[in-house]
């Protein structure tokens, strides 16, 4: 009886050593899986932000500064999308002795290169699949949706579908600009001063 | 015992609400001072301050504005002039016509405007008037950026009727 107690017990120990045994293996093969799961992102890894024309964009900035850059909102350092031009922050340009939101009366060379970069830096990836892909799709960009008030917007709908802002933006991220829609919706007067006699 | 649990639930959710301040508007709502000396809260207080950071909704400032801001005389000063007519557009349309009182100031209570932005703006008194060649894009306090000194790159000087 005595032996077959012995015996019993050394099972039940071995038994348990068993468990105990493939429960710390467990254990070891979750932790070496999750670490491997939490490795370090591609330090080396870039986006290319690939924009529209650049060159074209000289007749965009314009319209996204009369209709998005008011100093209470793109217009602010203090905003995401920064803009910069007549009626919003300003930029120093060497060539001008002051710079006010009202002067000089057209956005600088510098000013619209920093707008450039803002709007094509927002969304660098996506931006660059729907260059890729010719402007179709524009509306994966927030820039598109939230000017059209689609998705919640502060500064809420300032441009709409169909109109000379949606054909400027449209047609600059297909490469091929809306010249007159670009000039009509930015309120370009002859070149005078953006903004004046602008009825929008 | 269920009225006794029940006080207590009250007790926690007034202490929750009152955490949950925003601490960025209280600091704006702080920085703006005291009233200056011997002008009380009302109509003629604080001109050329942003009267939305207290009448912009949740307080400290009643009533609720819309609109609000101070015409002075001419750039650069901060002389309020009165009876200046103030015309506002909302992006619809919609006008809203105010009158500057004795401190300049003039409001648009939000009960009886609710625009639309992009707001554009007009300030007009005798043979004087200026209209905002830009467009308000979401702020109603025209101290938001009508404020300090003229000639900075990243505000315009207090809302002027004359250039000089």
């Amino acid at each position: 009886m005595k032996t077959r107690a012995v015996m019993m017990g050394r099972i039940r120990r071995c038994a348990a050593a068993l468990v105990l045994g493939a429960a710390l293996f467990g254990l070891a093969s979750s932790s070496v899986s999750s670490t491997a799961g939490c490795s370090s992102p591609d330090t080396s890894a870039r986006v290319d932000p690939i924009g529209p024309d650049r060159a074209q964009f000289d007749v965009v900035a314009p319209m996204l500064v009369r209709r998005c850059g008011s100093i209470d909102c793109h217009g602010s350092p203090y905003r995401n999308m920064r803009m910069f031009g007549y009626g919003g922050t300003r930029l120093r340009d060497p060539s001008t002795a002051t710079s006010t939101p009202e002067t000089p009366p057209r956005s600088t060379p510098t000013e619209i290169e920093a707008t450039y970069q803002a709007v094509i830096g927002l969304e660098p990836e996506v931006m660059r699949d729907v260059v890729k892909a010719g402007g179709a799709g524009p509306e994966r960009l927030t820039l598109v949706r939230k000017g059209r008030n689609d998705e919640d917007h502060k500064g809420q709908q300032r441009i709409k579908h169909g109109d000379d802002a949606d054909r400027c933006l449209l047609t600059w991220l297909a490469s091929s600009v809306d010249v007159a829609a670009c000039n009509a919706a930015g309120c370009v007067d002859g070149g005078v001063v953006e903004g004046l006699g602008c009825s929008e | 015992m269920g009225m006794h649990a029940a006080r207590w639930l009250v007790v926690a959710f007034a202490i929750a609400s009152a955490s949950c301040i925003d601490p960025v508007r209280s600091d704006a709502v702080d920085a703006l001072g005291p009233e200056a000396p011997g002008v009380g809260t009302g109509p003629t207080h604080r001109p050329n301050q942003p009267c939305l950071t207290c009448h912009g909704g949740n307080g400290p400032g009643s009533p609720d504005f819309a609109v609000g801001g101070t015409v002075n005389a001419v750039r650069g000063s901060v002389i309020p002039e009165a009876r200046v007519t103030v015309l506002l557009t909302d992006a619809n349309g919609s006008t809203k016509t105010k009158t500057s009182n004795e401190a300049g100031n003039f409001y648009v209570e939000t009960r009886e405007w609710s625009p639309v932005y992009p707001i554009r703006v007009a300030i007009l008194s005798g043979n004087a008037s200026q209209e905002m060649k830009t467009l308000i894009g979401g702020t109603g306090s025209c101290a938001s950026c009508h404020y300090g000194a003229d000639n900075a790159p990243d505000h315009m000087p207090p809302v002027f009727l004359r250039s000089q």
